[in-house]
């Protein structure tokens, strides 16, 4: 008979140590895993802050690129807010397509030989149409009072024949067009630091469409401000880049830095990102 | 002994594939982080590569080769940005207007993403664009001695670009009454060589271009003051073109000695007269005062000359040669060896190179996509 008592003690006492060993094994494996994850997280979490930060920039980015030149359309601005004239849209018209309140111009940018027309929005009721006299260099205004498809007769702009056709109130265009020129459609809009409902902060934006202002949107979000402070994102600076004040001209407002800070979730590290934003030379 | 070798061998193999996982994860979330990065380096590039290309084209901007160009004309060039292709379309879309359009494309996809953006830039002349119906316009007396020359012909200074063909044979000479030239007929050409115009003042390119002498002398890049003299060169001893109010351009267009200049075009006002004693320009001179001009003095574009001009031995005007300010009149006296030779191309290149051709503001610039 075989004695078996002394290998069955060694089996047991590996059995132990091989069961040590698998739970360090595993509680480092763990470990690893628990802090890639939290990392992993926190990335992730980081970037969508950054995503949120850099949508905000660029959306407001995009309004003060396509604003007019020299700060002319900048109509009012502090620290935590800006109006200003946003573009709905810029866009040649139709060669003599012009005349009493019917005004039509390029529908798209890339229909013609030239590209002619960017619409940012939908052309609505009651926005500023501004038509240049070639002649004088003076923009008219008129009030829009209705928009919708036309053609267009104009081999460099739309030989696909689109057009959108603006409906003005009266009186209308003084005298009728002859030849292309510049229209720009535009509606006063306010970037703002907003408080949300859950009372964090919010980079918003709202309208004024049909004589009344639209509820603030939210554009980039939560933010923070330095410390406990409410953000305060808008710097104005002259051509130099220089700090400008509250009072200075709104002329000599060469550029806009734009500061937007968060903290992503469950981080004690506030992420930011800032631009500055030459407005486009005036006269 | 094979078998628990293998149980603990199977935990750290378990062990490396989870940290692995994680490691693919963090690789992942890199990767997309990266390729946003990319898409926000390549959308600022090719929106600045647009921006950019419009500036070019308006920086290269030359009056010569612009001024004449036919409502509808399409010009089309490309040009290689950092990261960025740009294609510019140039286009004379109403009389005083151009339009500069840019389409940008990056240089590689972000993804499958092409990224494309366009913007453009609208121009506007501040003045109407004149077609000259004579040589000289005057109000007052015309005086040529010797050989003074005068030409109704269309004639563009040697070596510009003007894309249009020449324009008809036009008068030499127009005058409120042909009675008051005198001298040296045998030297002016043109159909009719010295035309009666009534209402020279009130009608045709003269009245156009004193309708235009506000805007010229409120756009004046150049201002001088009352009783001066000098002799204008123009001066790129920078390697550039250096602007001052004594470079007034180069219109010889010459390989060397101010050849960046050839672009330069001035709108010079001077407050009371003027006397050039030599030297070149090109543009547009709104003189107050009377112009003298001697010592070979050269000029290409548009001579306004309100009390009147005297134009010594060698002197030379090529575009428009006008006198007289509407309320006054005012002569012009020619010497021997003078000449004013008529040119559609000079006299649309002084407005259309000059300041007078501005952005439209505001909203001149803009992005398109």
């Amino acid at each position: 008979m075989p004695r078996l008592t002394g290998r069955a003690g060694i089996a047991a006492i590996e059995l132990v140590y091989g069961l040590a060993l698998a739970a360090i094994v595993g509680a480092a494996a763990l470990s690893v895993l628990v802090r890639h994850q939290r990392a992993a997280f926190a990335i992730s979490a980081s970037a969508s802050a950054r995503s949120q930060l850099r949508q905000g920039i660029a959306a407001l980015s995009a309004e003060l690129l396509a604003a007019g030149g020299g700060g002319a359309d900048l109509l009012a601005r502090s620290d935590t807010a800006v109006e200003l004239l946003v573009t709905v849209g810029i866009a040649l018209s139709c060669a003599d397509a012009a005349s009493g309140t019917v005004l039509d111009v390029a529908a798209r940018a890339r229909d013609g030989l030239l590209p002619a027309a960017t619409w940012l929005r939908f052309p609505t009721p009651g926005d500023t149409v501004l038509v240049l006299d070639p002649t004088r260099g003076e923009w008219h205004g008129h009030r829009l009072a209705a928009s919708a498809p036309a053609p267009c007769a104009d081999s460099l702009l739309a030989p696909r024949r689109s057009a959108v056709r603006l409906i003005l109130e009266p009186p209308g265009l003084p005298a009728p067009l002859t030849g292309r020129t510049v229209v720009r459609v535009a509606r006063r809009a306010r970037w703002s630091v907003y408080r949300a409902a859950d009372r964090t902060w919010s980079l918003g934006e709202r309208e004024e469409t049909v004589g009344k202002w639209s509820a603030t949107q939210p554009v980039a979000g939560p933010m923070v401000g330095v410390g406990a402070a409410r953000p305060s994102p808008f710097r104005f600076l002259d051509a130099r880049g220089a700090a400008l004040d509250d009072l200075a001209p709104r002329d000599s407002v060469a550029a806009i830095a734009i500061t937007l800070r968060a903290r992503a979730a469950g981080a004690a590290a506030v992420d930011s990102v800032r631009a500055v934003i030459a407005i486009r030379p005036g006269p | 002994m094979v078998a628990r070798r293998g149980v603990t061998l199977l935990l750290v193999l378990v062990a490396l594939a989870v940290v692995g996982a994680a490691g693919v994860a963090l690789v992942a979330m890199a990767a997309s982080l990266d390729e946003d990065a990319g898409a926000a380096l390549a959308d600022a590039q090719t929106r600045g590569a647009a921006d950019a290309a419009i500036w070019r084209a308006w920086r290269a901007w030359d009056g010569a080769a612009r001024g004449l160009d036919a409502v509808d004309r399409l010009v089309t060039g490309s040009d290689t940005l950092d990261g960025a292709i740009a294609v510019t379309r140039v286009a004379r879309i109403a009389p005083r207007l151009w339009w500069i359009a840019a389409t940008a494309r990056a240089a590689r996809p972000v993804g499958t993403r092409t990224v494309e953006h366009g913007g453009a830039l609208a121009l506007r002349l501040a003045v109407d664009p004149v077609d000259p119906d004579a040589a000289v316009l005057a109000t007052g007396r015309v005086t040529l001695s010797g050989f003074a020359t005068v030409s109704g012909d269309d004639r563009s200074p040697d070596a510009w670009p003007c894309a249009a063909a020449p324009g008809a044979l036009v008068a030499g000479i127009a005058v409120a009454d042909s009675s008051q030239v005198s001298g040296a007929p045998g030297r002016v050409t043109g159909a009719p060589a010295v035309e009666h115009r009534p209402s020279i003042a009130t009608d045709g390119a003269l009245a156009k271009l004193l309708r235009g002498r506000p805007a010229m002398t409120a756009l004046a890049d150049i201002t001088l003051s009352g009783g001066m003299s000098l002799a204008p060169a123009p001066d790129d001893s920078a390697g550039a073109c250096v602007p001052s109010q004594f470079n007034w351009g180069d219109p010889r267009r010459s390989a060397s000695g101010g050849a960046r200049c050839i672009s330069r075009f001035v709108v010079v006002h001077a407050r009371g007269d003027l006397r050039l004693t030599g030297g070149l320009g090109q543009g547009v001179l709104v003189v107050d005062g009377v112009l003298h001009m001697e010592g070979g003095a050269t000029f290409a574009g548009i001579v306004i000359a309100r009390r009147g001009a005297n134009l010594d031995a060698a002197s030379s005007i090529r575009g428009v040669l006008a006198a007289g300010d509407g309320s006054t009149t005012a002569g012009v006296r020619m010497g021997d060896g003078a000449t004013v030779v008529r040119s559609r191309c000079a006299t649309a290149a002084a407005i259309t190179g000059s300041a007078l051709l501005q952005p439209v503001t505001p909203g001149g610039w803009l992005s398109l996509w």
